[in-house]
């Protein structure tokens, strides 16, 4: 008898123990995080700046078939919190006197920075800070920058996805169609940047003005590392010669003129070499080769491609155009701002890391011998088929 | 015929090959990399991993070596032949009180670190007493069956990390990998050492070479063993700095884990690895810490010939809990593990190797 009433005891001890209840919590009660965005709080406070943050959160009823319950058809399937204060983690306490759900970050995909914060020397990485630090955070966040209010982006209404940040991700991997969109940054590879000091070019994200207002990505924004804040915003031409200088180019189409009338060449697959020749600090060389290998998607122009000299034309064309916007691009990142986005250092460092640590404090601020290299572009186009058709008119 | 096999309360040689990498991947896996990746340029540390790896093999050799002379022996009475009877009862408590420290170092670590990934409400101490509670339970047990645990135990360990290996590889980037060779000595010594103390744990052959019915098969068992957590870590190593490069590895408290968080299986289907990961570094601990629990009864329990071994792990546990509970933060368990890896050289390196050339200059031999 004895020996069963211990038994009784001891289960029901080990309940009090194997439960786990101090950490529960109800999946109603947690509110799961889709993006952030941190723009300027418009109150100036003196000395550090302070911030607005916005968690974009999922509400799930709105998600669902719209007929579980007879009002959820009216039900937004997500809600946006914002709160102000001066750290990111004094923001989120704040923020949990306002929602009904504790904000839960294992689940956010997106964090994005308004450029006028973004310019706040280091305001960017002070941000970025709790994103790494947390450990619900997951290193594969994307990281983008807003060209005005980052906000914004997180209220428009697509037309598409249930969630504005599902329809901004998608757009963010659309690198496959787009010279200017480049693979979508993490911030696991920001913070590299940012312990390294180097700099870095993030995604922009902009919305459309006119008509109905829809976010773009189609430009880059400049991040100095030694002065840890944002530059200058790069064009969209000089966007996808950073690109392709880089390698990054996955596909997307060129446009030339032949004859006077349009040829477009789609991208299939392109890749970049960058070969150093490096004879001392001032005098270090870069050899930019640019590969693309494609097929001409549209013509205009009434041309029989089974010339061999006529599809030799459009590639010499092609390559023209590739070195135009490399040329660009080099004018503004290499002449004008001096600001080594293209990560030419890390080929300095491979090929002579002696000099690379005498120089590295000193590569793109300072005495900035990354403006004093020189670099040149090469191109190689090469055209692997004309289409389904041979003409489209006589 | 066969009798059965566990019944005599021995082992054989494949159990000591299980017990050494199950003993060995525990508290460290998590931090090597980092600790690698401070002192050396890109991915030059896994020369330190062979170096130190190299010593590791070097000193299973000697303890299997040592142990295996005195084949049925247990440490005391083999060391009391080897150094005096009183001397050798000072040289057994010393080792069972750092056994002791490292068992409640192990049981501390888990509680800090599921605090810290897992469950942030819940209070360290609980965290720790369910962890000792199932580790007193398989200590209490037959020792024979804790070798049975790990060899079912560390083919999950190995299989899930090289599944998390085998995903990080579309995620390497040479880049972060080259340039090769920049290290300069002092990073190479230095990742050496830390490498060594991460592979303390062979010492366990000293106490358990006596139970095997074929005790000279223990060197090469051992040193086997030994080389599961090499290759290993040297893969895991590569496989952070690759995907995370040399800086980021330097500044990540516990890059193991981070690794296990940046793999996503492609197609999106099932992002969350690390909660598998989670699951086998608890597993991991467990194996270490029962290991550490055992030897440290098995000890006392030479001195002390007459109590009786449930008596003694019942004493000996609230003390383990007691002494995990010391540390007040991180930093200070930090101190405690670095304390440890120095009692390791004592205990490890230093004593059997001690031992061993007393042994050869006597000429004494356990088996006549």
């Amino acid at each position: 008898m004895g020996k069963r009433i211990s038994y009784i005891i001891l289960a029901s001890l080990s309940l009090l123990f194997l439960t786990g209840c101090w950490d529960q919590v109800q999946i109603e009660q947690r509110g799961f995080v889709l993006g952030a965005a941190i723009d300027l709080a418009d109150a100036p406070s003196n000395g550090d700046p302070s911030f607005a943050l916005t968690y974009q959160i999922v509400a799930p009823g709105g998600l669902g078939g719209g007929k579980a319950q007879g009002q959820s058809g009216q039900q937004k399937p997500f809600f946006n919190v914002t709160a102000r204060g001066s750290t990111m983690f004094d923001i989120t306490r704040n923020m949990a006197s306002e929602t009904s759900r504790t904000p839960y970050l294992g689940h956010n995909q997106l964090v994005i920075i308004s450029s006028e914060v973004a310019k706040i020397p280091h305001a960017f990485t002070n941000i970025l800070d709790i994103f790494l630090r947390d450990h619900e955070m997951r290193r594969t966040v994307k990281v983008l920058i807003a060209a005005d209010q980052a906000k914004g982006v997180l209220q428009f209404k697509s037309p598409t996805a249930k969630l504005p940040v599902a329809h901004i991700v998608s757009i963010a991997e659309n690198a496959r169609k787009n010279i200017a969109i480049a693979p979508p940054l993490q911030i696991g590879e920001v913070h590299e940047y940012l312990l390294i000091g180097r700099s870095v070019a993030i995604p922009l994200i902009t919305m459309s003005s006119q008509g109905k207002k829809k976010p773009q990505i189609n430009r880059m924004a400049v991040y100095h590392g030694p002065s840890e804040r944002m530059v200058d915003i790069l064009s969209n031409e000089e966007t996808k010669g950073l690109n392709l200088i880089k390698g990054e180019v996955q596909g997307g189409a060129i446009t030339v003129e032949i004859k006077g009338e349009s040829v477009v060449y789609e991208i299939r697959r392109a890749k970049s070499s960058i070969v150093p020749k490096i004879k001392g600090k001032d005098d270090i060389k870069f050899n930019v080769k640019i590969e693309t290998e494609g097929k001409i998607a549209e013509s205009f122009a009434n041309i029989d491609y089974r010339d061999p000299a006529n599809v030799s034309k459009v590639e010499k064309k092609v390559e023209k155009e590739l070195e135009r916007l490399a040329t660009v691009t080099l004018e503004k990142l290499h002449e004008d701002l001096q600001v080594d986005v293209f990560d030419f250092a890390r080929y300095v460092k491979k090929a002579d890391y002696q000099l690379w640590m005498s120089i590295k404090e000193d590569w793109d601020s300072g005495k900035n011998y990354f403006s004093q290299s020189t670099i040149s572009i090469q191109t190689d186009t090469v055209v692997r088929s004309e289409g389904a058709v041979i003409d489209t008119e006589e | 015929m066969k009798s059965f096999e566990y019944a005599d309360e021995e082992i054989g040689n494949s159990e000591i090959g299980y017990v050494i990498p199950s003993v060995v991947i525990g508290a460290g896996i998590l931090s090597l990399p980092r600790v690698l990746a401070e002192g050396t340029v890109s991915a030059d540390g896994w020369l330190p991993i062979f170096a130190g790896g190299g010593i590791a093999v070097l000193f299973t050799w000697v303890v299997a070596k040592l142990a295996s002379r005195f084949p049925k022996q247990s440490f005391l009475e083999y060391s009391s032949v080897l150094v005096s009877k009183p001397l050798a009862f000072v040289l057994t408590a010393c080792i069972a009180l750092y056994f002791m420290v490292f068992a409640s170092y192990e049981i501390r670590f888990v509680a800090t670190l599921s605090q810290q990934y897992l469950f942030a409400s819940t209070p360290k101490e609980v965290l720790s007493f369910v962890f000792l509670l199932v580790v007193t339970y398989a200590v209490a047990g037959s020792r024979v069956a804790l070798f049975r645990l790990h060899q079912l135990f560390l083919p999950i360990i190995i299989g899930i990390l090289c599944i998390v290996l085998l995903m990080t590889l579309p995620l390497i980037e040479v880049n972060h990998i080259l340039p090769l060779f920049k290290t300069d000595w002092k990073g190479y010594l230095q990742g050496t050492k830390s490498t060594l103390l991460s592979f303390m744990g062979w010492g366990v052959l000293l106490f358990y070479t006596g139970l095997m019915n074929k005790p000279k098969k223990a060197v090469k068992a051992g040193m086997i063993g030994m080389c599961v957590p090499i290759i290993l870590y040297v893969l895991l190593y590569l496989a952070a700095i690759g995907v995370m490069s040399n800086v980021v590895t330097a500044n990540l408290t516990y890059p193991t884990n981070e690794l296990a968080k940046v793999v996503e299986v492609p197609g999106g289907f099932f992002e969350r690895m690390e909660i598998i990961f989670f699951t086998i570094w608890v597993m991991a601990l467990f194996t270490t810490s029962i290991v550490f629990f055992d030897i440290s009864v098995m000890a006392i329990n030479s001195i002390f010939k007459k109590v009786k071994k449930i008596k003694l792990v019942l004493i000996l546990a609230p003390v383990i809990y007691l002494m995990g509970m010391l540390p007040q933060n991180r930093l200070q368990l930090a101190k405690v593990s670095e304390g440890l890896g120095y009692a390791g050289i004592c205990v490890s390196i230093i004593i059997p190797a001690l031992l061993i050339i007393l042994a050869k200059f006597r000429g004494i031999r356990g088996d006549g």
